[in-house]
């Protein structure tokens, strides 16, 4: 046993115990519901997004290596990657607004706020060294599966303005993460 | 916006951009390519992973619907549950397959096994279309023929898919009518072969984007 129990149970997948599988649902089944229902915006394809998550999970357990990160981060990245792979398949909305405006606009530092605890502080401090906006295109880009044409939409600006705009701030994301 | 200040090396930023999400499709693609084949950047998209993992603290659990677990379990260890019923998309089907009936004939057995020779049958409940699929171990070929359903619609083709376990599907190219031999250098146990429906001439990109019609998983030997 490690001190990454997920990482522990990924191992016992990849090797078929059905019991460390259950163990992972046990664990993992509502922060993935929830996260899925955040980017796609829909529980019915939440649940099934949910169950094809699972099925990854469970076939791809022997692709988790513990060397690169830890259980659940991979967890949460087959759950985010599934998810964000359903958004871009999914048709261009006709006229391109209508999409945007199902996605609420989060109130500025709601968020923030709830970033307060463990190591989510370190991030959330490190956020508030990038200005409101750019934090704000980052967070939807993660949590909301916003693209960069949802993004340049919504802060009006040209594609490739907000694409180098993003870059720096995650670069400079990068640099109070790691100073 | 000036273009004097830092920019991350384009590499770092792809890995960025890819865990966040925000790549164009093509470069998604690529990125994904990417991580299969080079270590370093793998590496890169899995510190990025790390780095931004913290914020799905955000994000409130959400307790899943009951029967979710039983169709989740019932659909990926299917000898525990008898009646499974269809409608799936695409991994689904590839997990139903698991179900399929797939026969292994062992080459001689005089001599030490080598790549089993297999012989499968692509299919899926409510679905018409059957594939059958032989490998020849010794020739290292996949003949490949639709014995039942019918051919793909007007404007449409089926894609024949090799899934090594664990790794991504590559496409061995259409079915139509009449047997094809595809060279292929071997089938292992866990190996998943599947169809989908793409536009006429096959999906453009490398990546499937149609449904999974039919699949069998090579059974072990």
């Amino acid at each position: 046993m490690s001190n990454d129990p997920v990482a522990d149970m990924l191992r016992q997948m990849a090797q078929g115990e059905r019991t460390a599988f259950a163990r992972l649902y046990d664990l993992a089944a509502g922060k993935l519901f929830g996260l899925l229902i955040r980017i796609l915006g829909n529980r019915a394809e939440a649940e099934d997004a949910l169950q094809e998550v699972f099925t990854r999970l469970w076939l791809n357990a022997r692709r988790f290596d513990a060397a690169k990160g830890r259980g659940m981060t991979w967890v949460i990245a087959v759950a985010r990657n599934h998810a964000i792979d359903r958004l871009r398949a999914r048709p261009a909305p006709q006229d391109g607004e209508d999409a945007l405006l199902a996605i609420a606009d989060p109130a500025p530092g709601a968020e923030a706020a709830v970033i307060a605890r463990g190591e989510a502080r370190r991030i959330a401090e490190c956020f508030d060294t990038l200005d409101a906006a750019r934090a704000a295109a980052i967070r939807g880009a993660y949590l909301d599966g916003l693209s960069y044409e949802d993004l340049a939409r919504r802060h009006d600006v040209p594609l490739n303005t907000m694409r180098s705009w993003l870059r720096r701030g995650l670069q400079k994301l990068k640099g109070c993460l790691e100073g | 916006m000036s273009e004097g200040e830092h920019q991350m090396p384009d590499r770092d930023g792809m890995a960025a951009e890819y865990v966040l999400g925000t790549l164009p499709h093509a470069e998604r693609l690529a990125a994904e390519a990417l991580i299969a084949a080079d270590p370093r950047f793998a590496a890169e998209v899995a510190a990025w992973e790390e780095r931004l993992h913290p914020l799905t603290d955000d994000v409130a659990p959400v307790e899943p619907p009951a029967h979710l677990r039983n169709r989740i379990e019932a659909r990926l260890f299917p000898t525990a549950r008898a009646t499974r019923r269809l409608f799936w998309p695409l991994w689904g089907a590839l997990v139903g397959a698991l179900a399929v009936a797939v026969w292994l004939a062992f080459g001689p057995l005089l001599n030490l096994p080598t790549v089993p020779s297999v012989t499968a049958s692509l299919v899926a409940d409510n679905q018409p279309l059957v594939i059958q699929a032989a490998y020849d171990a010794d020739r290292r070929e996949l003949r490949v023929h639709r014995s039942a359903g019918p051919a793909a619609e007007p404007g449409k083709d089926y894609e024949l898919w090799v899934i090594p376990a664990g790794q991504k599907a590559v496409s061995l190219g259409l079915v139509r009518d009449g047997e094809r031999t595809i060279p292929l250098a071997e089938l292992p146990a866990g190996t998943t072969l599947a169809v989908t429906l793409e536009q006429a001439g096959g999906t453009p990109t490398g990546v499937a984007q149609g449904p999974i019609l039919v699949a069998a998983v090579i059974g072990k030997g």
